[in-house]
């Protein structure tokens, strides 16, 4: 009787998740999507620590569970509301969700990506970067953001 | 605690595991240092192993599961005491089993 290795996503990985958190521990997972481009890219190691350890905060990257499709998600929060949390990804135009915060199982608080810790995002330029999503400044950041010449903006690619 | 592993052993489930019933298998997660590490480790326990598993209640011994298991499973009663020992063992060499006595 081995014991195999398994793979699973969806609801399964939101409830794994969910219990794993709830003893206080964290939940290492592989960022899957697009929609928190540039800062977490498909493929990523994502670390998520309890509110317990990482308490919600202001431009944290939230992981909760989605209420319409019962699939754990990952985005930023970008206000309050009500006692709601705003959340929206980063590559995201639209205005983003309100969410309870019964929903809001953990933060991320590591994101590795090729053996390397990356902390772009993490720091307290989440705050700025929660600003700008909320007051919809991202098409102008993009404006900027080809504006640069290209080794400049190579060299910020690496970086992040 | 540290105890030689025999059929008269009584183990449970850690409490630095997280197990889910998931597509009809058990899911087991340890959390090693704090951490519950689903792309390094997770592992998923067949019919048979599930069932040890369910009957490792920090009460009965190994020797009682596995005759317990007898009646509900093909085969000996001497092999599947070896089954059990055998899951067991690896069990514990990845801390997901607390031994009780």
């Amino acid at each position: 009787m081995p014991l195999n290795e398994f793979s699973l996503s969806g609801k399964d990985l939101a409830d794994l998740a969910q219990a794993t958190l709830a003893k206080g521990a964290c939940f290492r997972l592989k960022a899957k999507g697009f929609s928190m481009l540039p800062f977490i890219r498909d493929g990523d190691i994502l670390t998520i620590s309890s509110l317990l350890k990482s308490p919600i905060g202001f431009g944290k990257s939230a992981a909760f569970i989605d209420s319409q499709t019962g699939k754990l998600v990952i985005h930023r929060i970008i206000g309050k509301n009500n006692g709601l949390y705003l959340i929206k990804g980063d590559n995201a135009f639209g205005a983003g969700g309100l969410i309870p915060k019964e929903n809001i199982l953990g933060c991320v608080v590591r994101i590795e990506r090729n053996g390397k810790n990356i902390f772009l995002g993490l720091g307290r330029e989440r705050m700025i970067i929660a600003l700008f999503s909320r007051i919809k400044l991202w098409p102008l950041a993009l404006i900027f953001w080809n504006l640069l010449p290209y080794p400049l903006r190579n060299i910020i690619k690496h970086k992040i | 605690m540290k105890t030689e592993l025999s059929l008269n052993s009584v183990y449970r489930p850690s409490e630095d595991v997280v197990g889910r019933d998931i597509q009809g298998e058990l899911i087991i997660i340890p959390i090693t240092s704090g951490i519950g590490d689903l792309e390094d480790e997770i592992f998923t326990l067949n019919k048979h192993g599930r069932a040890i598993w369910d009957k490792l209640d920090g009460e009965k011994t190994l020797k009682e599961i596995a005759k317990e298991l007898s009646l509900d499973f093909a085969g000996s009663l001497e092999d599947i005491e070896k089954d059990v020992l055998g899951l067991t063992r690896e069990l514990c060499k990845k801390r997901m089993l607390v031994a009780v006595k």
